[in-house]
């Protein structure tokens, strides 16, 4: 279970690269701004669940992503 | 010439200094004629200024222009210039009417624009992604804080006659000193995720 401020940390920016993406390429297929690709990359947000679905993109599950931080 | 937000840096800030020379040329040139021809030309300027800093303000934040910024920019637009349309030639004929009720109606028009633009904006914040909307939301409340402390702070410097305050003015500079903060907070806010 997640604790209060909890925040989380993820591979986005490491399998972006790995396929070869920009940050805006990944924007316009997930059709969100680059700046909230680039806030997720950054840890300045944690996305909800149906933009966390972008793990999809990546053919892998959303918690090998997205993973707890303390 | 490719999308803007692909041209070099000083491409980018270059088109926004046009942009921002664009939009206050023409506001000057409002201020500085009474001729008809003169102030459509200068409407037709601010729109077109309005329409280039829209694009390169994304441009400098290496942002896109998505569906929804074009379709807010089409919106917005015309009910910018009936807006000001009104207001320059629908509300001084008020000066000249007796009855209330249709001096009302016609000082009231520039309403009807104004609606129609917020309620724009209200459709553009809903149609931004999830962050976009958070920092929307911050914006509103950073701008709301912001307005009513000084509103508050004005109003107890004038309940000990300390100052004077002409009530239609601070009313009527709420929704432009609102719409300020909140432009500068958002700006603020997408400013600091700007880098790639």
């Amino acid at each position: 279970m997640l604790d209060e401020g909890t925040s989380l940390k993820n591979r986005v920016r490491e399998l972006r690269e790995a396929h070869g993406w920009s940050q805006g390429a990944l924007a316009e297929q997930l059709d969100v701004s680059r700046q909230t690709i680039n806030a997720i990359e950054t840890g300045r947000y944690d996305p909800s669940l149906p933009l966390a679905f972008m793990a999809r993109l990546f053919g892998a599950s959303i918690e090998s992503i997205f993973t707890p931080e303390h | 010439m490719g999308r803007m937000d692909e041209w070099a840096v000083w491409q980018r800030w270059g088109a926004w200094l046009l942009g921002c020379v664009f939009y206050v040329g023409a506001v000057w040139m409002l201020l500085a004629t009474e001729n008809v021809a003169m102030r459509i030309i200068a409407l037709v300027g601010m729109c077109a200024g309005l329409w280039v800093l829209t694009y390169s303000s994304k441009a400098v934040l290496n942002e896109r222009v998505r569906n929804i910024d074009r379709w807010q920019l089409k919106i917005i637009l015309p009910a910018f210039l009936v807006y000001m349309l009104v207001v320059l030639y629908v509300m001084p004929l008020a000066d000249h009417l007796t009855m209330p009720w249709l001096k009302a109606i016609v000082v009231l028009s520039p309403m009807l624009p104004v609606l129609f633009i917020a309620w724009a904006v209200a459709r553009y914040v809903n149609r931004c992604d999830e962050m976009e909307r958070r920092q929307h939301l911050e914006a509103a409340g950073i701008a709301v804080i912001v307005v009513s402390m000084v509103c508050m702070a004005l109003g107890l410097l004038a309940a000990v006659k300390l100052i004077a305050v002409d009530g239609a003015l601070v009313l009527l500079m709420v929704l432009p000193a609102l719409c300020l903060v909140y432009g500068l907070a958002c700006t603020w806010s997408k400013w600091r995720n700007r880098a790639r």
